[in-house]
């Protein structure tokens, strides 16, 4: 027979430090999201390029990051790349200072640890973010482009006013799938020392032995993330919010 | 302090590889089993045990897989069962890789049109006889690519068993990087190293990809 522990709730103390923890979670996972897509764009472009030194190269990072373990590239970044930094510049990312903007008010700088994780994160993400986007851009038929043509669009131009737009929204699907990725892939730079969510409940339950509170109301927290990402998917899908060209038909 | 020489690095590094490599075959060897007995529940038993299946993987797939190595190794315990970090990590990377692989074969039988389940009721199979003997040939061709392809998140995957104290190839260089301070050489070999099992499995699946790809066009 288990013996199971006496239901005994968090105090409040916890749960404000478990809501920090959440609040940094989404940040980092929405600045790793919108890098990850810009970057993945500029991959996605460089594969499909005629240069083939070009492709190539792009080719050539997408197998490396995506072939190696997350976590691996973690520790690369932040202890192994930054120990080749000169030891002025490492300084200088872990002084803790503050961005004073107009107003009085101020940006706290982001920790080293936090700049190391949202950049290991980013190019991890891009690799396999540019894949979606690839197969979206695949997905769109070719007399689009023979019909942008038609209509004297450059290349340039097509892809932007009538390609991209059609293989965004093949994308969509894949491309949100790509984002919870994130969501949950930023548990694991807890390993290099950012204080997130998953940092957060370890602490908690460190301190206060409480394992299945402290772990499952963090799990719930990321299954409501990952729901609410899902949520607005399903929203963008059905054109709502859409700006024009993106979404509607 | 540096007595160690990059081939001493190296060495240690490939035997704990031998850790990595022994617990991915754990997980998907496991995880392929209890896949396989969901997928099977999944299309014969009734609609709660469906729901339920499906629950399984959602959670399991919605949730990053630290939570559930944190809650295999530091809860059960708590329930007054003692396990190794060994133990959680392999029963825990079971259970992850199931949830993907029922789902991901769930997927390859619905490819397969709804009159070839008819055409073997019409020859008086059974249920099983059905999925046994018809469907499940003509889904593995389809399966086998993806299922390969997954094998390569499953050993990425095992790079965090490291976080709840196991000693594969991660932590191996993580401990190595705390005895001689290298840590660029170190997790630039241990990537490495990560790579040599990765690719050829994604070049394999990039392969049996391209060959369905052709057998469909003929």
């Amino acid at each position: 027979m288990l013996s199971l522990p006496p239901i005994d709730w968090l105090a409040p103390k916890y749960l404000n430090w478990m809501l920090w923890g959440v609040l940094e979670t989404l940040f980092l996972s929405l600045l790793v999201a919108l890098a990850a897509t810009v970057f993945g764009l500029l991959l996605a472009a460089l594969r499909d390029s005629r240069r083939r030194v070009l492709s190539l190269a792009a080719l050539a990072y997408q197998t490396v990051f995506r072939n190696t373990p997350l976590l691996v590239q973690l520790l690369f970044w932040y202890f192994g790349a930054s120990s080749l930094l000169p030891a002025q510049a490492v300084e200088w990312l872990n002084t803790p200072r503050a961005l004073t903007l107009a107003a009085g008010w101020t940006l706290p700088w982001p920790s080293f640890e936090f700049i190391a994780g949202l950049f290991g994160l980013s190019l991890y993400s891009a690799s396999f973010i540019a894949e979606e986007i690839r197969a979206g851009i695949r997905g769109v038929p070719f007399g689009q482009r023979q019909a942008a043509a038609a209509l004297g669009l450059s290349g340039w131009q097509a892809m932007r006013w009538v390609i991209l737009p059609q293989a965004l929204r093949i994308a969509l699907p894949p491309l949100f799938g790509q984002y919870m990725n994130v969501v949950k892939n930023t548990s694991l730079t807890m390993a290099i020392g950012v204080v997130e969510l998953s940092y957060t409940s370890r602490q908690i339950e460190t301190e206060t032995l409480k394992t299945f509170q402290a772990f499952g109301v963090a799990t719930l927290f990321y299954i409501a993330i990952i729901v609410a990402i899902e949520l607005v998917l399903q929203q963008l899908r059905q054109g709502r919010w859409a700006p024009v060209g993106v979404g509607r038909r | 302090m540096n007595d160690f020489t990059i081939w001493d690095m190296a060495q240690g590094l490939l035997l704990s590889a031998r850790w990595t490599v022994l617990l991915s075959l754990i997980a998907f060897v496991g995880g392929g089993l209890v896949g396989g007995l969901l997928l099977v529940l999944r299309l014969s038993a009734g609609a709660k045990v469906q729901a339920m299946i499906r629950l399984y993987s959602e959670i399991f797939q919605g949730t990053p897989l630290l939570m559930q190595l944190f809650l295999g190794f530091f809860g059960l315990p708590m329930l007054g069962i003692e396990v190794s970090p060994w133990l959680a990590a392999s029963v825990t990377l079971t259970l992850y890789t199931g949830a993907y692989l029922v789902d991901i074969w769930r997927g390859c039988v619905e490819a397969i049109p709804r009159g070839q389940w008819q055409a073997a009721a019409s020859l008086g199979m059974s249920h099983g006889q059905q999925l046994r003997l018809v469907i499940w040939p003509q889904a593995m061709r389809i399966a086998t690519a993806p299922t390969v392809g997954f094998l390569v998140q499953v050993v990425k995957s095992t790079a965090l068993a490291s976080i709840i104290g196991f000693t594969e190839l991660t932590k191996a260089g993580s401990m190595l990087t705390n005895a001689v301070f290298q840590p660029f050489i170190i997790y630039s070999m241990v990537a490495a190293l990560y790579f040599a099992m990765c690719f050829p499995l994604t070049w394999y699946s990039r392969v049996l990809e391209r060959k369905q790809g052709l057998a469909l066009k003929r």
